[in-house]
């Protein structure tokens, strides 16, 4: 049989991956600190029932050296060589009827590792509560340390540490007190600086319970920022409050919440926890029951995470429905400022839909109308794209109707709820609904157009575009270019493939030619338009092919389309064709 | 009187009153705007135009940096065979124009470089009319690439098992060993992703405890950070095991998790399909709501293989609720190829339009890959879990 080895763990090199890699700032020492000593008086009140003096006190010499103290449970000697000196080992694991008490915050016994980010020694002075000997533990990063008794020490624990050259900083009232209010704001147990009476963690337990401009005064001492308005948070796995940044923003902005686990700060990234509209809160949320990752800076995912997710969603949801009753004005103001947000939530609940789609805005060729105002205008067309709708708004202007652009996130979506629902006369505008927009030519006016039309469509044939002839508002505009999201595409194969060689060449090919009927751009003549109506008389093959590419070059720089290298050059040629042609004979 | 141009007032300055002022362009500018808009199709429109601008102010880098992101957005979030041209243009720009990136670090140029053309070439597996040959030609292209940069040879290996995964699962998994033993690099994709991948070939080749051992970071949400698509791709691999099993015990919270997360955008039509499927026996009405609102996202889809997945999905479901009646009331996009206005369809009409179209799709992957993997897929689909 084979001899069974241990692996040789390098301590020191353990040490130093544990504390100076794993957290993403040594600032967090303060952090595991705070969870040690809150997890100290949590077992000294839970071995002592009816004890409630738990504290804690930091002592900073300035610069130089830090005595953070508690009164809990502290440690006996059994209990140091447990738990400070095994790494992964943490009194808070032991499990109670078959489980981690869930009143600890701390899990993994590592935490305490991470003071060597800012010291090159841990000392621990601590003393039973439960009655015994007071022992000091001085720990080194290279893995050693030393325990002996000790005479005079309170019982609970103080943790000893002493500045690291470079690690000053973190040795200053000022700092000590700030990183205590942003790690420990919400944590039950009092937490001073030696001799100063005022408490750095006070905040009321349940947020329901205050007023709207005490939460707002809350919110802006916390946030540094005022806000809108504040959403309190009490569902069975959340506590805090959301607030509503006063102005827009969007899912890409980093969020800065405070979410705490156990009262103890674990992440400002709300990502895993909160849903994704909810880019226009700042949240500041407890949770009690929810698990950290190892690092302590997020959440496990799992079922408990998503119900919680869940309630969040419901809160947000039941208070504005709530405001939509009691303060429509302050709705309104809310839904202008962050309307991205709530248009996200509104295409997933129907309820949401119901309360906010009268105050949503949306683009049209009339300006920015409201949902509400929607609802009464008639007939109507929508568009999704943003270029195209700026290239048909003069049209639908100039003859008094309505275009809708949904080329922003979400807008197609309700628009098209919204038609659902209401049973509004919107429809989405297809390449053949443009005929709403734009008279047919009649007979007489085709069969005058002929030669214009025979012209144009043998110039544009290689640009897979047909010439059409049609009347429409304004007269100014001579054509218009219109394609579909395929002949799109199929412009930009054909571009790419016009200047790539060899790689890609061959399989855009293939693409192109897999395309069974290839889809035609349109371009439209407009017969009110002075210069099309000249065009219409004119004579002369050569000239009205040149202008045609003219026409289709120039519909195309109005749309905001990209000339490709056969565009350009055709519409040079023709320029000169012109030019040859006013240097002659005039038709 | 001047008697040559050069003499004309004195040069410059008369030259500047009358040339029109020149356009400011700012790339830096145009990108944050872009930026700021939500991703998927309203960057890609606002990427159009100023890709058109950088290449008419002809600044090489933007041509290239708006190009990649075009790219991203069309990759995904989008329909991704709509990244090739961008890919294509890219290539040919920066093998002209080698410097330009100078602005990146020289490795992070050549896997900037290495990464379009990754988005560019990937999409062929989706799209069965290109053949597998210049499928392999591009592939070979990049590998002489990745030997020239010394960069990019475990993402080479998985782009071979991901298209041989259709093909031969044997080779596949021989790929798919490569790409596990090969070191990361700059070009790889987020660790989750690749677990995913992991996963997926580990239950293709029916070793569930590979599988699972491989998700278990994912799982435990100690990933829940890696990228948009993470966990949504562990969690699709399992719920097409556990449906291709039959096990709707399995599938049902799986695709609960999965709807939640994997229905934001065309490219989740993968997600959606395969919700889709679990739905049909689990929770028909949802379903049906579900397949009538995303229709839409699948209609002039380029990638194939998205609109396979979401086909089969559907076929199920109009199948199951054919079952249930003869007519439904429905609102279906008016581009839909079989639209009524009274909004009135058959079931079965619809089931049966949805399985001409998956199994049109398949027999075309399966024609272009010498195989018969969809022709046994869609037939997984075809069986009644209930």
């Amino acid at each position: 049989m084979s001899e069974a080895f241990h692996f040789q763990v390098n301590l020191g090199g353990m040490l130093d991956v544990l504390s100076n890699h794993l957290y993403k700032s040594p600032d967090v020492f303060l952090r595991e600190l705070l969870q040690n000593g809150v997890d100290a008086i949590t077992l000294r009140q839970r071995e002592q029932p009816g004890w409630a003096k738990g504290q804690i006190t930091i002592h900073v010499t300035p610069g130089k050296r830090m005595v953070f103290r508690d009164n809990g449970a502290g440690l006996s000697q059994e209990g140091i060589h447990r738990f400070l000196a095994v790494i992964g080992q943490s009194s808070k694991t032991e499990l109670v009827n078959g489980k981690i008490p869930e009143d600890y915050i701390g899990r993994f016994g590592i935490g305490l590792l991470s003071c060597f980010m800012v010291s090159d020694t841990i000392v621990v002075h601590t003393r039973p509560a439960g009655g015994g000997q007071a022992h000091v533990w001085t720990g080194l990063p290279d893995g050693t340390y030393t325990l002996d008794p000790l005479e005079e020490c309170p019982e609970g624990t103080a943790v000893i540490l002493t500045a690291k050259p470079g690690a000053e900083g973190y040795f200053q009232e000022e700092r000590v007190a700030e990183l205590v209010r942003y790690y420990g704001l919400a944590l039950p147990v009092p937490i001073y600086l030696a001799g100063n009476p005022e408490r750095l963690n006070n905040i009321p337990t349940d947020f329901s319970m205050v007023s709207r401009s005490q939460l707002l005064a809350f919110g802006q001492w916390l946030f540094d920022e005022e806000f809108l308005d504040a959403i309190p948070i009490h569902t069975p796995h959340l506590r805090g409050v959301a607030y509503i940044l006063s102005y827009a923003t969007d899912r890409s902005v980093k969020s800065g919440h405070r979410i705490y686990l156990k009262q103890m700060l674990l992440t400002e990234n709300g990502d895993t926890l909160l849903p994704p509209w909810a880019f226009f809160l700042r949240c500041f949320l407890n949770t009690n029951s929810l698990r950290p990752t190892a690092s302590r800076e997020d959440f496990y995912e799992d079922q408990e995470l998503d119900a919680a997710r869940q309630e969040f969603s419901e809160a947000v949801r039941l208070y504005l429905t709530r405001l939509s009753q009691s303060s429509p004005d302050r709705l309104e103001r809310l839904v202008a400022v962050h309307s991205q947000a709530i248009k996200a939530m509104a295409i997933w609940d129907q309820e949401l839909f119901d309360l906010f789609i009268d105050y949503l805005p949306f683009e049209t060729s009339e300006g920015t109308m409201t949902g509400r105002a929607l609802k009464s205008v008639g007939e109507a067309f929508w568009v999704g794209s943003v270029p195209k709708f700026k290239q048909l708004k003069p049209i639908f202007m100039a003859q008094g109707r309505l275009l809708i652009c949904t080329g922003y996130a979400s807008d197609q979506e309700l628009i098209s709820a919204l038609t659902r629902r209401c049973r509004l006369p919107i429809e989405p505008l297809r390449e053949d609904s443009l005929f709403e927009v734009m008279d047919d030519a009649t007979y007489i006016e085709e069969q005058q157009a002929a030669l214009l039309l025979r012209q144009a469509n043998l110039a544009l044939g290689e640009f897979d575009c047909q010439a059409q002839l049609r009347r429409f508002l304004p007269a100014s505009l001579p054509s218009l270019y219109a394609m579909s999201d395929e002949v799109q595409f199929l412009r930009q194969v054909q571009s790419a493939q016009d200047i790539s060689s060899g790689i890609f060449s061959d399989a855009l090919s293939s693409l192109l030619s897999s395309v069974e009927e290839r889809p035609l751009a349109s371009l439209y003549l407009n017969l009110n338009s002075a210069l099309v109506q000249k065009l219409v008389q004119a004579r002369r093959p050569a000239t009205l092919y040149a202008m045609a590419q003219v026409l289709y070059v120039q519909a195309l720089l109005a749309g905001g389309h990209p000339l490709r290298g056969g565009e350009l050059a055709s519409m040079n040629e023709a320029l000169l064709v012109l030019l040859d042609g006013a240097a002659g004979q005039p038709d | 009187m001047a008697n040559n141009f050069n003499d004309i007032g004195n040069g410059s300055e008369r030259k500047k009153k009358i040339r029109p002022p020149k356009r400011q362009f700012d790339g830096d500018v145009l990108e944050s705007i872009i930026r700021n808009l939500p991703g998927g199709k309203a960057r890609m429109d606002a990427l159009l135009p100023a890709i058109q601008q950088a290449d008419e102010e002809q600044d090489h880098f933007w041509r290239l940096m708006f190009r990649y992101e075009y790219a991203c957005e069309a990759t995904f979030r989008d329909d991704p065979p709509k990244c090739m041209p961008a890919a294509a243009e890219f290539h040919a720009i920066y093998q002209e124009h080698p410097e330009a990136l100078k602005r990146r670090s020289f490795t992070g140029a050549m896997e900037m470089h290495l990464m379009i053309l990754e988005m560019g070439i990937e999409p062929i597996i989706g799209l069965p009319q290109i053949p597998m040959e210049q499928w392999q030609g591009l592939m070979d292209q990049f590998y002489a690439l990745v030997k020239e940069y010394h960069l990019g040879l475990r993402t080479y290996w998985w782009q071979m098992c991901q298209f041989w995964q259709y093909i031969d699962k044997e080779k596949a998994f021989e790929y798919f060993q490569k790409f596990w033993k090969t070191g990361r690099d700059g070009v790889s994709d987020c660790r989750a992703c690749e677990r995913s991948n992991a996963v997926r070939i580990c239950l293709l080749m029916g070793d569930r405890a590979a599988a699972d051992e491989y998700a278990r970071p994912i799982e435990d949400g100690r990933m829940a950070n890696s990228c948009s698509d993470t966990p949504q791709k562990c969690w699709l691999n399992y719920l097409e095991d556990a449906l291709d099993r039959g096990d709707l015990k399995q599938a049902e919270p799986r695709a609960n998790a999965l709807y939640r997360k994997g229905n934001r955008d065309k490219s989740d039509l993968d997600f959606i399909g395969a919700v889709l499927r679990c739905w049909s026996f689990t929770d028909l009405d949802r379903a049906v709501t579900l397949a009538v609102s995303r229709l839409e996202w699948s209609l002039g889809m380029w990638d194939q293989k998205l609109v396979y997945d979401f086909d089969k999905g559907a076929w199920t479901c109009f199948r199951q609720l054919a079952k249930r009646a003869d007519t439904v009331e429905l609102t279906l996009p008016e581009a839909f190829p079989l639209y009524r206005e009274d909004g009135v369809y058959s079931p079965q009409a619809l089931a049966d339009w949805f399985y001409a179209q998956a199994e049109k799709i398949g027999r075309a992957f399966d024609a272009r890959n010498g195989s018969d993997f969809f022709r046994k897929n869609l037939a997984l689909a075809g069986r009644d879990l209930l």
